[in-house]
């Protein structure tokens, strides 16, 4: 059943059953991106899809109808409790509105743009991905001349320096560098933008793979020149593994088409390029690279939400947009242990950013401002307004406002998950209930544990401690691109 | 060495994708569990449930079979000059809290018909008290239909009816509940709506003293008692400002000062009504009620109810509690009380 799929399979499946993956059929071999369709085709099989996304559309109606009756609920409740009835009617309108508009959302088509581009993947103990992660890169449908991959191996402990050095055996194009010792994933990322030559600089992390139509894709959006970054879309790779890499599937593709979708919309004011699939314009990145690689927070370096960080200075002064049809998937955490890790340092990033766009960005489009704002407000409010409404009913002994608030969370759930199985059409989509219950019950709070746990800058999914400081030259290593090493490879394999 | 193991990610095969499929398709139906049950379950979800229904499609008077009206040919009222009063509390299914003061709204539109197709009248409260003044002439076979509380239950269910009935009610209103209504109460907005249609008569249920509370070892009305340690005048300058707030209230939001006025749980503490723990309440509550209002209803003793002539204490008018009954039920009883009634029609 191991078949290779072609490079123009579609990356995304576009009905309940198809599925793509990143395949390696031997060691050493190649990587693909396999497409699994099982019955697209057909004409039964076309009925059945349209029957399924018109139940999904008549479903998501009669929630709206709902969520309308109920709106009498909180209004009435405005006079005993204005906050949490404000509250709720806040984030119904934000949370309707954001995935109203984004249905408007278009990608840039491809107008034949190909400027110089350089992938650069930074590598910090990724022994197990970097070989298929670098095979995607270098196997992406982008012109050779112009495409350069380097890799940045950041001092890893295991063997992530031997696959890089294996990859390189099969294609010498790539440049690999290796630091010698670990300085931290901007350091990394900021050697590879220094060796780089491209016009456009695209960050790949070491756990995600490219579609090979990305890089096509992604560079489109700067032909205007208001463009400083554009990320792509990502979604989950390991997805099929259990129940909270679907959770993941599913909240990934509604930050991306939804959350990205409409800030790219509104005059490219993305917020998070995520270092999945990143592409930057070189020139516009140099200037900041310096204050980026030694920002600090409350005293401390900075080492972890890199990729926000340098959105955020980008998008100070330019635009940054989001393309989906460049696609790319992301490994993400299987333990709950190691999931909650990472969404505390997501939290924290996410808090120590919202501190400097906070500054600006109502300069902006108004009402990505408006969103903006209303973003960094909801989490922080939430657990406080929900509380004091559950404590206020408690208190007068009536559960009528708890039912009502728990239906209205599931109905926005709901929607939350229709959308994706509408869009993405795929059967996970209820997992995306589990991931607002999750999100509910335990990471609203994180919010505040991030808050009182702000200094302590530990990565938590992986064991880097390290500080800012200069690079060691003496350390360096660097695989230059080799031709003559390539040919006898070949002579190598021939023999 | 398999693809999941090089890619660290686990293999999407065609079984798995059919059955993610298959499971995707199943949660469809099972997610709707929580809607049912909270539309089953809760007295809140109930209400959503009932508004969205109604909504959708009004509830419709029903047209009566010829057998039907033969029968009600047969039984057609002819007072005048009286009045059948009535009270309901909610119209629903299943919506009701407080046990056993709701009737579904199949009932409620049958009873209209029936009473439409027996050719009586209805009068509001303003029209009763009117009549009681001597400045109206009651309609033949007038008949109050009446509301206490303010449910926004009832208003929906009644309201469409009423409207194809051409029929008017009244609506006791508890003044501080339609500032804050929750779902289960009607808000001052759609009260004035209402009001609007022509359809409503709203009058008063008193402001914030519809409830009963432990004082000694008995549960009494808050109007007909007195707390420990409260005072006469205690009791009279809270029961005066109750009623005052109640009118003005009304007045401010509806734009008519309300003429009558329901005992909040029908207790008036004097007399037949027990319900009191200190006999000089009754006179001060009756004292009052007469100042802000021309007329007032309770729900005494339900097997002596009867038609309402100008003879009746203008502050105890009887209302008959309607329970779930048959529009043929409702009819034989207004016609017994009608053959029974020995008192004295009102004149203009």
């Amino acid at each position: 059943m191991l078949t290779r799929g072609t490079r123009s399979a579609a990356f995304v499946g576009d009905d309940f059953t198809t599925e793509t993956e990143f395949v390696q059929l031997r060691d050493g071999a190649p990587g693909e991106l396999r497409t699994i369709d099982l019955a697209s085709r057909g004409r039964w099989a076309r009925i059945g899809r349209v029957l399924t996304k018109g139940t999904i559309l008549v479903y998501a109606a009669a929630i709206l109808v709902f969520v309308w009756y109920t709106k009498q609920l909180v209004f009435a409740g405005f006079a005993r409790d204005p906050l949490f009835a404000g509250y709720s009617i806040g984030v119904v309108i934000y949370l309707l509105s954001r995935f109203g508009l984004a249905l408007f959302y278009r990608p840039v088509p491809d107008r034949g743009y190909r400027p110089t581009v350089t992938i650069i993947v930074p590598a910090f103990n990724e022994a197990a991905g970097i070989a298929g992660t670098l095979e995607t890169c270098l196997g992406v449908d982008y012109p050779e001349e112009l495409l350069q991959v380097i890799v940045v191996n950041d001092g890893s402990s295991d063997e992530t320096w031997k696959h890089i050095c294996q990859v390189w055996e099969r294609h010498p194009e790539l440049m690999a560098v290796d630091l010698g010792k670990n300085y931290g994933k901007r350091a990394a990322m900021a050697e590879g933008v220094k060796r780089a030559t491209g016009e456009i600089v695209c960050f790949v992390d070491s756990d995600s793979y490219l579609d090979p139509a990305a890089i096509i894709h992604i560079v489109q959006p700067f032909t205007d020149q208001k463009v400083g970054a554009s990320v792509g879309h990502a979604e989950v790779a390991n997805r099929m593994a259990n129940w909270l890499t679907k959770m993941q599937q599913v909240r990934y593709y509604a930050a991306f088409q939804v959350i990205k979708g409409t800030e790219s919309l509104l005059s490219g004011t993305v917020t998070c390029a995520s270092g999945c699939c990143a592409a930057y314009r070189r020139s516009t990145i140099m200037p900041e690279l310096p204050a980026w690689e030694a920002q600090t927070f409350l005293g401390v370096p900075a080492t972890f939400g890199d990729d926000r960080a340098l959105t955020n200075r980008v998008l100070k002064r330019h635009r940054v947009v989001f393309q989906a049809s460049a696609k790319s998937e992301t490994v993400v955490p299987e333990s709950m242990k190691v999931f909650l890790r990472q969404q505390l340092r997501w939290k924290k990033s996410w808090l120590r950013e919202s501190t400097y766009v906070a500054r600006y960005f109502w300069r902006k489009n108004p009402i990505a401002a408006l969103f903006t704002y209303a973003s960094i407000l909801f989490p922080l409010i939430s657990p406080i307004v929900v509380g004091h409404a559950v404590y206020l009913r408690i208190a007068s002994g009536t559960s009528e406002g708890l039912w009502f608030y728990l239906m209205g969370t599931y109905a926005m759930a709901l929607l939350y998950s229709l959308y994706y199985a509408f869009r993405r059409e795929s059967g996970m989509w209820h997992h995306g209930l589990t991931f607002v219950a999750i999100y509910m019950g335990v990471l609203v709070f994180q919010t505040y544990w991030g808050i009182f746990t702000m200094r302590d800058n530990r990565w938590g999914t992986r064991d880097s401690t390290v500080k800012h400081e200069p690079l060691d030259a003496s350390l360096l290593t660097i695989l230059l691109p080799d031709r003559e090493v390539r040919e006898s490879a070949d002579v190598a394999l021939a023999g | 060495m398999n693809a999941s193991a090089l890619t660290g990610h686990h293999p999407i095969g065609p079984h798995r994708v059919r059955r993610q499929a298959l499971v995707g398709l199943l949660m469809l139906p099972l997610t709707l569990l929580p809607f049912f049950a909270y539309f089953n379950f809760t007295q809140q979800g109930a209400l959503v449930w009932e508004r969205i229904k109604v909504t959708i499609s009004p509830p419709v008077l029903p047209v009566l079979s010829t057998s039907e009206l033969a029968w009600i040919a047969d039984r057609k009222p002819s007072y005048s000059g009286t009045v059948a009063l009535l009270l309901y509390h909610g119209i629903g299914s299943g919506a009701d809290g407080d046990g056993g003061f709701s009737i579904s709204p199949e009932r409620f539109a049958e009873q209209l018909a029936t009473l439409r197709a027996a050719g009586m009248h209805t009068v509001t409260a303003r029209q009763v008290a009117a009549a009681f003044a001597g400045d109206a002439t009651l309609p033949p076979n007038a008949v109050m239909i009446s509301f206490d509380d303010g449910r926004s239950d009832a208003m929906m269910h009644a309201d469409p009816l009423l409207q194809q009935a051409d029929m008017q009610a009244t609506m006791f209103v508890i003044s501080d509940t339609a500032g804050d209504p929750g779902i289960y109460y009607t808000s001052w907005d759609r009260l004035r709506g209402y009001g609007d249609s022509g359809r409503w008569d709203l009058q008063s249920h008193s402001a914030g003293s519809h409830f009963e509370w432990n004082v000694g070892d008995r549960l009494l009305p808050a109007l007909t008692s007195i707390e420990r340690g409260e005072t006469i005048d205690q009791y009279r300058s809270r029961v005066g400002s109750d009623l005052a707030r109640a009118n003005s209230e009304i007045t401010s939001h509806i734009g008519q000062t309300p003429v009558a006025f329901a005992y909040p749980f029908g207790a008036y503490g004097t007399g037949y009504d027990t319900r009191t723990n200190d006999p000089r309440l009754g006179p001060i509550l009756q004292g009052f009620v007469a100042g802000e209002y021309q007329i007032a209803f309770d729900q005494d003793d339900q097997a002596s109810w009867g038609l309402t002539g100008c003879d009746a204490d203008p502050y105890h008018l009887h209302r008959l509690e309607v329970g779930d009954w048959s529009g043929r039920q409702l009819l034989s009883r207004i016609n017994t009380a009608a053959a029974a009634f020995n008192g004295q029609p009102c004149t203009a």
